[in-house]
């Protein structure tokens, strides 16, 4: 065998590995309640922001911490606690991805992956305001 | 609707639009029918017809982008692409980011640099330009037919720019409003557009885009070069003008990368420069493999090997620029990207675009014309039986029809390319002996490997979104540091070998005196390498490795410009753009390692702990993120390092801006030194908060700041406490928690056209803070009536209203008039904001290691110009 080919084996070997290591780094999409089975290990959680409990933010007690409620793909739903300031336009959310891990009574999230369903659109009835 | 005729429309222009990208369409098919076959019959009139159908095609693409342009200029909002993209106030140097808020706006940006780039390559090609050519036209019928805009029934064949607002929007002639003026009048409403995204307003985004789409224009021309060489069974001369082109690309497309995340870093709060966005990988990875192809050209020109992997790379490059348009444009990534695209229900159209042209490299590997013809009859015998059946099953069983169609797709799809792959290796199999291990071609293969291997990280990574669409799976998409524990490591090889292989030269070189040459500057790179990675915070053996191989990099490439290059300035690009890339990792690696958040303090209150077996209070899951700290206005704040000092906010320059600028001070404890920040906020009624970052930059560091919430956002609580009193000016009163003072000072009369109008002076005091109010008081003369008009103050949380007036002495000379003043207060409303401040250590050295990059770029295209051309046309 020529040197060139086996290196080109091992780099193959490197690809498929990166591809496979991939594939076990990252996680899948679940439910707080598989969340909750092991509080250490960082999830994945595509939610819905529910609008009808508070959004609570207040930056004089904490600057670092938002809660918020959220209903998961199974409509269980959860206290979202994200230690970071309130995201931009949370109220406008309509699904989001949170990261992060389960800790018994809330759920603390370290990211969350938002966006809005029309990001930048006017409905008619705001654009006759505005233009009138 | 038929019968109504609409007011105040220009209907020519968009007629003409029509016209213009009907014609643009068209004569693509005729130049690419014509230089199709004047290369293949060597017929010379018919490549003079196609040039002609290309100088009309390159016409009408650039009168498409001037109509368009003045659409958006002269406000037609009848247009449906104007009226969704610009507005009245948009400045003129912004309505050309129109022109890539929207899709079609970018199809006919990238149809424009293609035609300047085809008026080039008729005018420089000399024999190649019929063949090459006829895969330039190709590439534009494909993208042309993105903006026919032409429908059948639920089929749509590209989106037109020049679409009308009503018929995209019928439901905006339904509002109620529309009533009053008339349906015919609908244009006196809609006198305003939407609008641009505030993000996009921003200089770097007016330069930025077209930057990235000259690169993906750019990428097209290697990959023409590469077919038109197989075509013409040529093995060698295709190399020279494809590499010049190829340099050009990735010196172009690279500049629109950084481009992109100088933006980023700019203006937008995220804090950084790269994220591992779906969006910005797609992007990365065409510019990835066209460096890889780069190489390997250079290895094919210089020992005549290699030719498989050369044209395997140049041409995924790319079909990778294809596959990023699918990504970016069809909606498929979805929740994974930050970005938001608009889907224009094309990505099919755009799947179709991107399998096209893989057909395309499949067949015309295929060494046999007359199985390339058989199998183009039997794809369209079975592209027609599926259109047929599709149409001819009920609901229920397209649907099933429809997944096996899915499975059929993947296996012709994936045997499309085994295909292309087996026959393109079989087509350029060497027969020369092996390369030697001590070649410069070894080392640089290998090099180009492992940038492919790279590449396979990110690409996998990046289309998980795909495979989840495509088998159904709800695999997560991979976080910025899921990319960076593995492209660490990637990095090391390549940085080695970019370090090594310049020194061996091509076939066989000595080991020993390249060894020699390699001593001083891996002595070097060790003994500075291990003193800056004292300076790094974290302990990481990686990141040590990674600063040493990186500065190994930078050394060993500027040590052989001095040893062996320094007469041949032409000669440098190379070790120039390895010396530029090495400095542009170190500071990667040092203003991402070192990054250090100041605003990080724990003076939040703790999350409940919790317990561990023994009853220990745990509190782990709270240490992280405390990244933002709250500034009372004239309050000053120890970060460690500085005194931030919060002291002026100020509102944007005119009378309607939503921009709030916030000024503060930072005081290095130690040196004295003195700077002011401005982070800007606007509280958009669209998008909500957008924070604009403000950030101080020395030579060594960066200080980054940026507002993540101010006080102004804040729920107003409503007064309560209500007392009315009598009151005389000169007085003395309380509110009736007893905490503000009010001190009526004087009454003045105010002008006004309604009748007598009266406002009071008034002193609010509460602790140390004073202000002074004005409510008013109107006695209407046409209707007799009190009016009144309130006065209020947020920060010391107090309301006044002047309810009714008594005079009680009419002599004049004594004046006494008694009012009825009432009071009201809530909590005082503190100005405050919420600041994240980051320093980045030697970020500098990321955009000065771009900026090396590609003076190392340029220097190699003049260089490569200058040899083809001593070589004459061919």
């Amino acid at each position: 065998m020529k040197p060139l080919h086996i290196i080109l084996i091992i780099l193959s070997g490197l690809g498929v590995a990166t591809v496979v290591s991939l594939n076990a780094n990252t996680s899948e999409y679940v439910t707080f309640r598989d969340a909750d089975q092991n509080t250490e290990k960082l999830y994945h959680i595509a939610c819905k922001l529910n609008k009808s409990k508070p959004l609570t933010y207040q930056p004089e007690i904490d600057p670092n911490k938002f809660t918020f409620f959220a209903t998961d793909s199974l409509g269980n739903e959860k206290m979202v606690i994200y230690l970071k300031s309130k995201p931009q336009d949370i109220e406008r959310v309509e699904k989001m991805v949170i990261i992060g891990k389960s800790k018994g009574s809330y759920f603390l999230a370290e990211t969350i992956l938002s966006k809005c369903p029309s990001k930048y659109e006017d409905s008619p009835a705001k654009l006759i305001q505005k233009t009138n | 609707m038929n019968n109504v005729k609409f007011i105040g429309e220009w209907l020519w222009i968009g007629n003409l639009g029509h016209f213009f990208v009907v014609l643009m369409f068209i004569t693509s098919l005729i130049s690419t029918y014509f230089y199709y076959f004047a290369e293949k019959n060597k017929n010379d009139n018919y490549r003079n017809i196609a040039r002609k159908s290309i100088y009309i095609h390159v016409f009408s693409v650039v009168s498409v982008f001037a109509i368009l342009f003045a659409i958006i200029f002269y406000h037609r909002y009848e247009y449906y692409y104007a009226w969704r993209h610009s507005s009245n106030s948009l400045p003129v140097y912004y309505m050309i980011s129109c022109f890539w808020e929207g899709q079609e706006g970018s199809f006919l940006l990238w149809l424009f640099w293609n035609s300047l780039i085809a008026l080039v390559l008729v005018k420089k090609a000399g024999k190649w330009e019929n063949s090459v050519m006829t895969i330039v036209s190709f590439t534009q019928i494909a993208l042309g037919s993105m903006l026919l805009g032409l429908h059948f029934g639920e089929f749509k064949i590209g989106s037109s720019p020049f679409d009308l607002l009503r018929e995209q929007r019928p439901d905006f002639l339904a509002i109620p409003v529309m009533e009053s003026v008339g349906i015919q009048n609908y244009l006196q409403i809609f006198k305003d557009g939407n609008g641009l995204n505030k993000l996009l307003q921003n200089y770097w985004m007016v330069i930025h885009p077209p930057t990235l789409f000259l690169g993906f224009s750019l990428a097209l021309v290697p990959f023409a070069y590469s077919i038109a060489g197989i075509w013409k069974k040529e093995d060698n001369s295709w190399l020279n003008p494809a590499m010049i082109w190829g340099l050009a690309c990735t010196a172009i497309l690279g500049t629109g990368i950084i481009m992109g995340g100088f933006w980023a870093y700019e203006s937008l709060s995220f804090g950084g420069y790269w994220a591992w966005d779906p969006v910005e990988n797609a992007s990365l990875l065409p510019w990835l493999v066209m460096i890889s192809a780069i190489h390997l050209m250079l290895i094919s020109k210089n020992t005549n090997r290699h030719y498989f992997a050369t044209h395997l790379l140049t041409q995924l490059s790319f079909i990778l620029v294809l596959y990023a348009t699918f990504l970016t444009r069809s909606g498929i990534l979805g929740e994974a990207s930050v970005h938001s695209f608009t889907d224009l229900g094309l990505s099919g159209q755009l799947l179709v675009f991107l399998l096209a042209f893989i057909v395309m490299i499949s067949f015309v590997n295929i060494p046999k014309v007359k199985l390339r013809i058989q199998l183009s009859y039997i794809m369209a015998l079975i592209t027609v039986i599926v259109i047929v059946i599709s149409y001819l099953l009920s609901q229920t069983k397209l649907d099933i029809f429809n997944s096996y169609l899915k499975w059929g797709g993947i296996v012709l799809v994936l045997s499309l390319i085994v295909n292309y792959i087996y026959n393109l290796y079989k087509a350029n199999k060497s027969n020369l002996p092996d390369e030697a291990l001590n070649s410069r071609e070894f080392w640089m293969f290998l090099g180009s490997m492992f940038i492919i291997l790279s590449l396979i990280q990110v690409i996998s990574a990046t289309s998980i979104p795909v495979f989840n669409k495509l088998f159904g799976s709800k695999t997560a998409v991979p976080q910025a540091k899921d990319y960076n524990n593995i492209q660490l490591w990637m990095a090391l090889p390549i940085m080695i070998l970019m370090a090594v292989g310049q020194y061996f030269t091509y076939r066989t070189s000595k080991y020993q005196s390249v060894l020699k040459d390699l001593v001083i500057s891996f002595i070097l790179s060790i003994g500075i390498g291990l003193l800056v990675s004292n300076y790094l915070i974290s302990d990481y053996f990686g990141y040590k490795v990674f600063v040493i191989c990186s500065l190994w990099l930078v050394f060993a490439n500027w040590i052989y410009i001095i040893k062996y290059r320094r007469k041949h300035f032409q000669l440098w690009g190379a070790s120039i753009s390895h010396v530029g890339f090495g400095i542009l990792l170190l500071g990667v690696i040092l203003s991402s390692v070192n990054q250090k958040v100041l605003s990080s303090t724990d003076n939040g209150i703790a999350l409940a702990p919790e317990q561990d077996e023994k009853g220990n209070l745990d509190e782990k899951g709270v240490k992280f993120n405390r990244e933002n700290v709250i500034l009372y206005k004239n309050t000053p704040l120890d970060l460690g390092k500085y005194e931030a000092f919060y002291y002026k906010r100020e509102k944007g320059i005119n009378y309607d801006s939503l921009d709030e600028f916030f000024y503060v001070k930072f005081i290095d404890k130690k040196t004295k030194d003195t700077f002011i920040l401005s982070p800007k906020t606007q509280n958009n009624p669209k998008m909500g908060l957008l924070a604009e970052p403000s950030t101080k930059h020395y030579l060594s560091r960066d200080i980054f700041t940026h507002v993540n919430y101010e006080s102004g956002l804040d729920k107003k609580e409503p007064f309560s406490g209500f007392k009315t009193e009598k009151v005389v000016v000169g007085g003395k009163y309380t509110t009736s928690s007893g905490k503000c003072e009010i001190l009526p000072m004087m009454l003045e009369k105010v002008a006004s056209n309604k009748g007598l109008a009266l406002r009071m002076r008034v002193l609010v005091k509460r602790l140390d803070d004073t202000v002074t109010l004005f409510p008013q008081i109107l006695i209407n003369e046409s209707t007799g009536s009190i009016e009144s008009i309130s006065a209020s103050n947020e920060k010391l949380g107090i309301f006044l209203d002047l309810q009714s007036f008594n005079i009680e002495d009419p002599d004049p000379a004594k004046q006494k008039i008694t009012f009825e003043l009432q009071s009201a207060e809530k909590n005082p409303v503190k100005d405050y904001i919420v600041l994240k401040i980051i320093e980045f250590p030697w970020i500098n050295l990321v955009w000065a290691g771009t900026i090396i990059l590609l003076i190392g770029f340029i220097i190699a295209v003049i260089f490569r110009i200058k040899t083809q051309m001593a070589l004459g046309n061919n």
